[in-house]
């Protein structure tokens, strides 16, 4: 698998502004087999995570967000196991997925989202995307809510 | 509001993302769903 992006940058542009988005790698999510272990130094703080699991060429992103950061990845860590009451709750998918993607072969990095976001005035109309979303019905449906954004390269 | 945005950019930058709601659900078994 190729070494992950130390870090990736995102702009987002309307006609009226732009919003830069910039995640910084906070490290691997290891496992030694019988546990997760996500990077220790994740700050006490609110934020928003992208944590992006990789088997072979294919690729998952999971954005999050936490009103404490280093409590949220120690939630995520430890032994796999499923208590019933556990059933469902994020943290229990999120050791569910990364241990089979693990067990599988695959490996798993963390980035957290530089806040607060670089906001400038726009520049016009928006240029068009040279990459477009995966095709999804129900992903469509669900950005329909959120302001008229566009990605720039 | 910023999560929102977040799971947005990932969008049109084309990241095929996992998140519970409103997101593709990948085959039974998949080892990355």
């Amino acid at each position: 698998m190729a070494t992950p992006a130390s870090e990736l940058e995102w702009t987002l542009r309307t006609v009226a502004s732009s919003t830069r988005l910039f995640w910084r790698l906070l490290g691997p999510i290891e496992w030694s087999g019988l546990s997760i272990e996500f990077p220790a130094d994740a700050p006490r703080e609110p934020g928003i995570y992208l944590i992006r699991v990789t088997l072979g060429d294919d690729t998952r992103t999971y954005v999050g967000e936490a009103a404490d950061l280093s409590r949220r990845l120690r939630r995520y860590s430890g032994r796999p196991e499923e208590r019933p009451y556990q059933r469902g709750m994020t943290s229990t998918n999120m050791r569910g997925r990364l241990t089979r993607t693990f067990c599988a072969g695959g490996k798993a990095v963390i980035y957290l989202l530089q806040l607060p976001l670089e906001q400038s005035p726009g520049q016009g109309e928006p240029r068009p995307r040279s990459q477009g979303p995966p095709d999804n019905d129900r992903t469509t449906r669900d950005l329909r809510r959120l302001p008229p954004w566009r990605a720039v390269d | 509001m910023i999560e929102r945005l977040a799971i947005s950019a990932a969008y049109l930058h084309g990241e095929q993302l996992i998140n519970e709601e409103g997101f593709p659900a990948y085959p039974d078994g998949h080892p990355l769903q």
